[in-house]
């Protein structure tokens, strides 16, 4: 089961070390870690996906209300909030008509193409993490070839 | 002012009289600034002697215990205090010298990057860049190491920070946006709690270390409801152990007795406690009963055992709440007597010798280092408050004992402090005996237990069958050692020189008790495998 996690935190020197080194020390399998800065230069928001049972989020969630810099941790299950992730898809195409299909179908699924070079293209999708899955799986059916890269989740929890 | 007189002036305000300290390069500019400040900085013969007294100071209920060390290998050897102190919950505050902020991260003389080497192993820790941010820094360091669950603190200095004017004003501390969590979650599930509890027929209250502050509240409430309770290590001397209700020590070291109301409760309250693993080795010992968990750091509910209700509340704001709450009281013990521990064991034994020792100094702190001789002290000394048996639980460092009962010794000089101390843990750090006579420390005694062995991993050794790891280890002469360090020692080796010796001791004609022990006396203080847990 994925969690995702919210936490706003004092823009200190050092604090995504301790953000990260929990994860590290209490062995909790975490998809990703994204730090986002805000309107606010002295306040970060981190969006934290762990993998794991719902007891584990719950401490995580007290582990992290621990650490000195963090100022409020909020759990997206919980909460109202808009999530977002972006991912860069590269397709091998070596010729015109591989080129005009990769396109033709990446374009199919809402993907934009945003570099164009000799024997690739990328393209980028930017959604929710469910969408990207979808994506990356049909694109992957399709060019078995293509490989991509993933940003790792961030969230605008609509605190009270 | 300075940064070292600004932090200096600090201490001083905060009450504090005294600091231990290795020096170093880093910290010269420390030292006119102490003075000038009235405080007493105590060197040791190690940083971790200092960082281990510093941990007597706080465990020992004298205020939070102050240490310094240079940058690099005197800041490095805190380590093993810090991760003690942390584990243990205790509040102390480290201050390490650092290179200047000019040379930070480009591996100079004496760098170490002390923020990530003890970033796991500390409540908090902070490095001061700038002089303007020392004053927030200060107080939120001394905040910090006793709010909430208590813990270390560690504050990295570098050099210029020390030796740069602090702009007047500075010390504004911003608030910090943290808000502490309160029993607001707790007022709303007393009821359930309370209820719960009522309809416990085997109730077992288990008091933890986070019970401290809190004696006089759970005694009251201990005997307004007839409540029986166990204790882990941590958790000592929170009930008197003279007290009926109170069955001492539960877990792999605890009594027989207590591990087995362990094993009959039906309900099982816990406060201020972890549940380690010294004391529920096995989490599904606790598997039918109703565990009903209180604990002011929400992050320990739930971490070891699911309990059936968890409440993240101080001990003081529960147990203030439980006398309070329409309960009755639980039906005349279902307990059973107190077992009364060394019948059966011979003459001349350290199990025995404990119990003498116990007798001898009724009023005294007891300090311990860690092995079989701190298992058998835990459970042969009737503590009266939780700081008076002072001992390394969760991290179990050797080494930890005569450090501790120097700075024990030093911030309660009105009381006897008698160190308990293992011939392996004593070596471990040797150099402090230099502190006993450069601090005049009359009001210390030590016992040494000498089993010829590292007694308590030797057994575990031979539990497993494998064959003795240091036979005939060719330890020094520590008659003569205790001489060296001008320290008169009175020996035993069997019940007759014992009962003269212990005497010279109680009577202040020895300031050490040289105990030559068997190696072979077991560390599990029930008498059998079935009380075991
Ligand atoms: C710093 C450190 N190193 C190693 C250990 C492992 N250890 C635990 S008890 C023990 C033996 C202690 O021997 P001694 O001080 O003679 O006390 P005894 O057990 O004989 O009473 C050892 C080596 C430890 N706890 N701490």
């Amino acid at each position: 089961m994925t969690h995702t996690i919210f936490a706003v935190v004092d823009n200190k020197p050092g604090v995504v070390s301790r953000v990260s080194g929990l994860f590290t020390r209490r062995g909790y399998n975490i998809e990703s870690l994204v730090t986002g800065v805000t309107d606010d230069p002295m306040i970060y928001k981190l969006t934290v996906v762990l993998n794991g049972t719902e007891e584990k989020k719950d401490l995580l969630v007290a582990q992290l209300q621990r650490i000195q810099e963090v100022i409020s941790v909020s759990v997206a299950e919980h909460t109202p909030c808009a999530l977002s992730e972006m991912m860069l898809l590269a397709v091998p195409a070596h010729t015109e008509e591989d080129r005009a299909q990769a396109r033709a179908f990446a374009e199919s699924l809402g993907l934009r193409l945003c570099l164009e070079a000799d024997a690739v293209l990328v393209f980028e999708l930017c959604d929710t993490p469910e969408a990207l899955d979808t994506a990356r799986s049909a694109m992957r059916a399709r060019f078995p070839g293509a490989y991509s890269v993933r940003s790792g989740a961030i969230g605008l929890a609509l605190d009270p | 002012m300075t940064g070292a007189r600004y932090l200096a002036r600090f201490l001083n305000e905060k009450g504090v009289r005294q600091v231990f300290d290795y020096p170093g390069n880093s910290l010269l500019s420390i030292y006119p600034a102490l003075r000038e400040a009235g405080i007493a900085h105590r060197t040791a013969r190690s940083e971790s002697g200092a960082i281990f007294a510093a941990s007597g100071v706080s465990r020992s209920g004298a205020g939070i215990g102050v240490c310094f060390a240079t940058s690099g290998p005197g800041a490095t050897n805190l380590v093993t205090g810090l991760a003690d102190a942390m584990l243990d919950s205790v509040p102390l505050i480290a201050f390490t010298g650092q290179v200047s902020t000019s040379v930070i991260g480009q591996d100079a003389f004496q760098e170490a990057d002390l923020l990530g080497i003890t970033l796991p192993i500390t409540k908090h820790n902070f490095l001061v860049k700038d002089g303007a941010a020392l004053p927030t820094v200060l107080e939120e360091a001394w905040r910090i190491a006793q709010s909430g669950r208590p813990g270390p603190v560690l504050v990295d200095l570098p050099q210029n920070v020390l030796s740069s004017e602090i702009p007047e004003g500075a010390a504004s501390p911003r608030l910090p946006h943290k808000r502490d969590p309160g029993n607001l979650a707790f007022d709303k599930q007393k009821d359930a709690f309370f209820d719960l509890l009522s309809r416990a027929k085997r109730p077992l209250l288990l008091v933890g270390g986070g019970c401290k502050s809190a004696s006089a509240s759970v005694r009251n409430a201990v005997s307004k409801l007839n409540l029986p309770a166990v204790c882990t290590l941590m958790g000592k001397g929170v009930l008197s152990d003279n007290d009926r209700a109170c069955y001492g020590l539960v877990g792999i070291h605890g009594n027989g007795t207590a591990n087995e109301l362990l094993r009959s409760c039906d309900t099982l309250l816990a406060v201020g406690c972890r549940f380690s693993d010294r004391t529920i080795p096995n989490v599904d010992l606790l598997r039918g009963k109703c565990v009903l968990h209180v604990d002011t750091d929400a992050a320990e509910l739930n971490k070891r055992v699911l309990c059936a209700l968890g409440a993240a509340a101080s001990a003081e704001e529960f147990f203030t709440e439980l006398s309070a709450a329409p309960l009755a009281p639980f039906a005349p013990s279902w307990a059973p007597e107190k077992e009364n521990s060394p019948a059966g064991a011979p003459d001349f034994c350290l199990k025995r010798a404990l119990n003498d020792l116990a007798n001898a100094f009724p009023d005294a702190i007891f300090v311990t280092d860690v092995g079989t001789h701190q298992v058998l002290a835990a459970n042969a000394i009737r503590s009266d408050s939780p700081y008076d048996f002072l001992s390394s639980g969760g991290l179990g460092a050797m080494g930890f004992g005569l450090g501790a009962a120097i700075g024990a010794a030093l911030s309660r000089p009105d009381r006897r402090v008698v160190l308990i101390t293992g011939e392996g843990g004593l070596q471990m750090n040797l150099g402090e005996l230099a502190s006993i006579r450069e601090f005049s420390l009359q009001n210390l005694s030590i016992v040494l237990c000498d089993n010829h062995a590292l007694g308590l991993v030797e057994e575990l050794n031979r539990l497993q069958k494998h064959p003795a790891i240091c036979q005939n280890r060719q330890d020094p002469d520590f008659d003569k050692l205790f001489s060296a360090f001008s320290i008169v020692c009175a020996r035993a080796k069997d019940a007759k020189t014992f009962s003269c010796a212990l005497s010279d001791l109680a009577r202040g004609k020895a300031q050490a008790l040289h105990l030559i022990l068997s190696p072979d006396e077991s560390a599990y203080p029930q008498n059998a495998p079935e009380e075991r847990l």
